[in-house]
């Protein structure tokens, strides 16, 4: 037993003379220095670490990746996969719905239209898991949702059936559900506010697949605002523990801020921490929003909040209910919808929420 | 003020910078990785200088930094369906360094699950006390004692230095 602890001992003491070579080491801090200087200078980080530019701290730079990839993918993709592109059942015998959209693509090899059976085949080849079929007979194409595994978010893919051509309409990072089909060029999806690559989940919004054509991939990822009724219940968040700080109105919104709480400073540096755990509900029968903060304390002064106001929100209260937070927003009476967000950006996050009276159109 | 908080994370990084490069090194088995979480802790760190309070040690604080971070690389990883199989033995300071057993260590602590290692390294490498390892990690004594426990076990098993389960007395004697 001895001997064995002895060799586990040598073990660890073998492991703490892992050090940074000499070289590598003034490396790195050139690099740290450089972006502490760049910071000071023009508040724009540089000497990103690869993986740190890889990584998303909001959505709206998940958005800027996904809109890279998807047009990287569609724009390489052509040219890789043979003359064929992505035509993937050009040799399938001619079978099933031929609608008034047909296009003959002879100049493109031979395109056939395909069936429902067709696109299971494709899937099971690929070794996915199909989720839904969602048809879409006015332009004679089907939307199929599948799965690469549990842990990941669905992909979405656009079918003509006429052709057989598949086009990747939007996915993985985004967790999301087919909203509305605009037209054989634009898909409207709703975002949960989850993302397979984060810890952060965001208030739920729209993301947008456009191509500019019936013959073009869908290059064009849009996020844009989702808005509800005000009778509409939203949770979102990550259930961090930290402190309300502060509180402020916009002409159209009121925005909340959050600081670290005693002891959580360096999941606030580590930038690991977005909104609390967050529910937002209507009180029956009055007219108050009732924002509940999971696991928040209370870190500034009710005397903020005299005279807080605009155009939808008469009124702000907060107040501590156990281990929560509760700020309730009493309403205008033309306050109808109501959108949020939350900016990862700086030091400190915030959410913020918008209303209006009616949904504003783009 | 922004130049006295320069300095002070450059002190860190003079004295900190091995700690927390074997930290990632050793959890995440990649030195490219590990130079980015080197880099990356320090520059938050110095952005959060002004919230630091002094509650922990400097030393705690940025291993906690590392910590939320190496986190995240990890769950990239396991989204990619990344795999540890790109093994590039690290530097190490000794002359002549026995490099067979240092890649059979730590091949065995590579292979012990993240939990596991995570407390093995904070306790054994880093050589932080239990409260220490507890309040990087946000857990009770209790479940990093007996973490541990299970971590040294398993870790005995995988280098075959002797029985595979040790007794909770045997345990509290050595700790």
């Amino acid at each position: 037993m001895m001997n064995s602890r002895r060799k586990l001992d040598n073990a660890s003491n073998e492991l703490t003379k892992i050090a940074l070579p000499p070289i590598k080491r003034n490396q790195l801090w050139d690099a740290i220095e450089r972006r502490i200087d760049g910071d000071g200078a023009t508040g724009i980080q540089q000497d990103m670490p690869v993986s740190e530019q890889r990584s998303h701290r909001s959505t709206w730079g998940q958005f800027a990746a996904a809109i890279a990839a998807v047009a990287v993918l569609c724009a390489f993709l052509p040219t890789l996969i043979h003359h064929r592109q992505l035509w993937v059942f050009t040799h399938t015998p001619a079978m099933g719905r031929s609608g008034p959209h047909h296009q003959d693509n002879t100049s493109r090899g031979s395109v056939h239209s395909i069936t429902i059976d067709d696109i299971k085949q494709y899937y099971r080849n690929k070794h996915l898991k199909i989720l839904a079929i969602v048809p879409s007979p006015a332009y004679h194409a089907e939307i199929v949702e599948s799965s690469v595994d549990s842990t990941s978010a669905n992909d979405f893919d656009w079918w003509d059936m006429n052709t057989g051509k598949v086009e990747l309409l939007a996915g993985r990072p985004f967790y999301m559900s087919i909203h509305q089909v605009i037209s054989a060029n634009e898909v409207l999806f709703l975002a949960t506010g989850r993302n397979s690559e984060s810890p952060f989940v965001d208030f739920p919004y729209y993301i947008d697949a456009r191509r500019p054509n019936a013959n073009s991939p869908f290059v064009d990822t849009n996020l844009q605002a989702a808005y509800f009724p005000i009778q509409k219940s939203i949770m979102f968040g990550d259930g961090k523990v930290e402190a309300l700080s502060h509180i402020s109105v916009t002409s159209d919104g009121v925005t909340m801020g959050y600081s670290p709480i005693r002891g959580q400073e360096a999941n606030f540096a580590a930038d690991s921490t977005g909104a609390p755990k967050t529910t937002i509900s209507k009180i029956s029968g009055k007219n108050e929003l009732v924002i509940t903060l999971n696991n928040t304390t209370q870190n500034f002064s009710q005397s903020q909040l005299y005279g807080m106001r605009n155009a939808f929100v008469q009124s702000i209260t907060v107040q501590s209910t156990g281990s929560d937070v509760q700020v309730v927003l009493h309403l205008s009476s033309q306050t109808k919808f109501y959108t949020g967000s939350i900016d990862r950006q700086h030091t400190m996050p915030t959410t913020t929420l918008r209303f209006a009276n009616v949904v504003p159109t783009k | 003020m922004e130049s006295d908080a320069k300095e002070s994370i450059h002190r860190l990084y003079e004295t900190y910078a091995d700690d927390i490069y074997r930290y990632a090194w050793l959890m995440l088995q990649d030195e490219n990785d590990a130079h980015d979480v080197v880099q990356e802790v320090f520059y938050r760190a110095f952005k959060g200088w002004p919230t630091f309070r002094h509650d922990a040690s400097e030393c705690t604080w940025l291993i906690s930094i590392a910590r939320h971070y190496i986190f995240n690389v990890i769950r990239k990883r396991q989204n990619a369906g990344q795999l540890l199989s790109a093994y590039s033995p690290p530097q190490l300071v000794d002359e002549q360094p026995d490099v067979e057993n240092s890649i059979v260590i730590e091949k065995a602590v590579a292979n012990l699950k993240e939990n596991y290692r995570q407390v093995f390294v904070l306790r054994h490498v880093q050589d932080l006390s239990v409260s220490e390892t507890a309040k990087i990690l946000g857990w009770s004594h209790g479940k990093v004692r007996i973490t541990d426990l299970r971590a040294l076990s398993k870790l005995r098993g995988e280098l075959s230095l002797g029985k595979e389960v040790q007794t909770y007395d045997e345990f509290k004697a050595q700790t």
